[in-house]
């Protein structure tokens, strides 16, 4: 089965003003269909950029970027198949819950008999039924990080893209996010995520590429690492520093 | 979207409130004699819907996307199966709806004050001040157009600054006009520059019609045909000139 995402030489050099800076440093890996993929790093390392890339958000320097085997930057027909999670998520204010989806749903066209029922499932499934009507903007960080799972999930997705899923909840915020993402690999679904907590992305992810400054140090499989992720990441880090 | 967003934008709010204001205040001024009257209120009524829907027509194009990186709205929306061009001509007609709603809300003031005054009822039914409200719809919408597209490059800041200096840089065409002309200017590289200004700036002066208005001149349907054309030709070059930039922004 050909992969979900295939990164090949991807670059990403931005044009600053003290001089150029190379945010992605020729990335390639794969992503396999059904499995939960995280990709690591501290802050600084590239998994934004590297996610916005798939996104078609940002262009690549060098190389490319292919999501379902299309490139993400031409074929906007292919952000069908895609829901994507922002670190930190924004949405109109002035919106309740339901006009969020219903506004990301119209987006995918999805048929109005049918887009009410998503949004009343979805909301159950990320447990915001009972305060769909309060606006976005009396909400806290937890509540709108639950919409933003909502709107990522609202087209039934095969890929789903995660910024930071769990950064800035609480306990149980971040063990019911990650209950969520898991339920989405037993349905079938293929799951991207970027963060920087590392015991989160243990306990969630089949593999694991490690990023630091825009460079891919490794790509492993959880089942493989001896020991916690923390201490072979940091590990992974300092040599790389050291050379 | 664009146009829900724009009903809940306080300073909008203000602003209508404001035109109402001084389109509603222009009939306490029955001191003045009766003919005089009716051409104080026509012009001030006329001006106040004209600056207004300018003012609006700024202020929602300036902070059109900058506004939507700010909030970093732009990002979950155009992850979507949604076309550049389909998000820019999206927010521009939502604009626009926004404008029309507010000029038709200012319009229908002024009709009001016009129906209160015994000399004002043959306004109402007057071709050139409909016409003139027709043009003031068609001269927002260009101007829109511009901020929408300087929108998709500049900041919020820059860009109402640079509008407006479009907007009244645009109202002094026939000058510009003149001034290529050899007997005004000798320099040829002067002249040359004066033409190139008058024919690329849009002529924000030919939408007005207060002149004929208060002067009870006719205006042939054919000039406003014209004037319309125009202006939709130049809309439709602006905006391809923002998608060209809007597409290769990256976020």
């Amino acid at each position: 089965m050909p992969a979900v995402i295939e990164l090949e030489g991807l670059t990403k050099i931005y044009k600053a003003f003290g001089g150029p800076v190379t945010a992605v440093n020729g990335l390639s890996l794969a992503v396999e269909q059904g499995e939960i993929f995280g990709l690591v790093g501290p802050n600084g390392s590239g998994k934004t950029t590297t996610l916005k890339l798939l996104l078609g958000l940002l262009y690549p320097t060098k190389g490319q970027a292919r999501v379902f085997g299309k490139d993400p930057v031409t074929d906007t027909a292919v952000r069908q198949r895609l829901g994507f999670l922002p670190e930190g998520p924004y949405f109109y204010e002035h919106l309740d819950a339901v006009e969020v989806l219903s506004f990301y749903a119209q987006l995918f066209r999805i048929p109005k008999n049918e887009k009410r029922q998503r949004i009343d499932r979805l909301l159950e499934q990320v447990g915001m039924a009972d305060r769909q009507h309060v606006r976005l903007g009396q909400c806290s960080r937890g509540m709108v990080q639950r919409i933003g799972l909502a709107q990522a999930l609202i087209n039934d997705p095969d890929l789903v893209l995660l910024d930071e899923p769990t950064s800035g909840l609480d306990p149980l915020g971040a063990r019911d996010m990650r209950n969520h993402i898991l339920s989405l690999r037993e349905q079938g679904k293929t799951v991207f995520l970027c963060s920087h907590l590392l015991s989160e992305v243990e306990r969630m992810c089949d593999r694991v590429a490690i990023l630091h400054q825009g460079h891919l140090l490794e790509v492993l499989r959880m089942s493989e690492v001896t020991g916690s992720l923390e201490d072979h990441f940091v590990e992974l880090v300092e040599e790389a520093q050291r050379h | 979207m664009t146009f829900r967003e724009a009903l809940r934008r306080r300073v909008l709010n203000i602003i209508l409130v404001f035109a109402v204001v001084s389109i509603g205040v222009s009939q306490l001024f029955s001191w003045l004699s009766t003919g005089e009257e009716m051409k104080f209120i026509l012009d001030m009524c006329s001006n106040s819907i004209r600056f207004f829907s300018m003012l609006i027509a700024v202020l929602l194009g300036a902070s059109m996307i900058p506004g939507e990186i700010e909030r970093h709205t732009i990002f979950t929306i155009l992850s979507k199966p949604v076309g550049r061009t389909q998000f820019l001509l999206g927010k521009y007609f939502g604009a626009l709806l926004t404008l029309l709603m507010n000029i038709a809300i200012m319009s229908a003031i002024f009709m009001v004050v016009l129906a209160l005054k015994k000399q004002g009822h043959p306004y109402l039914v007057n071709p050139t001040l409909w016409k003139g409200l027709f043009l003031v719809v068609i001269e927002v919408a260009l101007l829109l157009a511009i901020a929408v597209a300087v929108s998709t490059v500049a900041s919020t800041a820059f860009n109402l600054v640079f509008s407006f200096f479009i907007y009244f840089t645009g109202q002094m065409g026939s000058v510009f006009n003149e001034l290529s002309k050899p007997e005004r200017v000798a320099n040829p590289v002067g002249r040359g520059l004066m033409a190139l200004v008058y024919h690329i700036l849009p002529h924000f002066e030919n939408f007005d019609l207060r002149q004929p208005l208060l002067m009870g001149d006719p205006v042939p349907f054919r000039y406003v045909g014209e004037v319309t054309g125009a202006a939709v030709v130049y809309i439709a070059v602006v905006l391809a000139l923002g998608y060209l930039l809007f597409s290769q922004r990256e976020f």
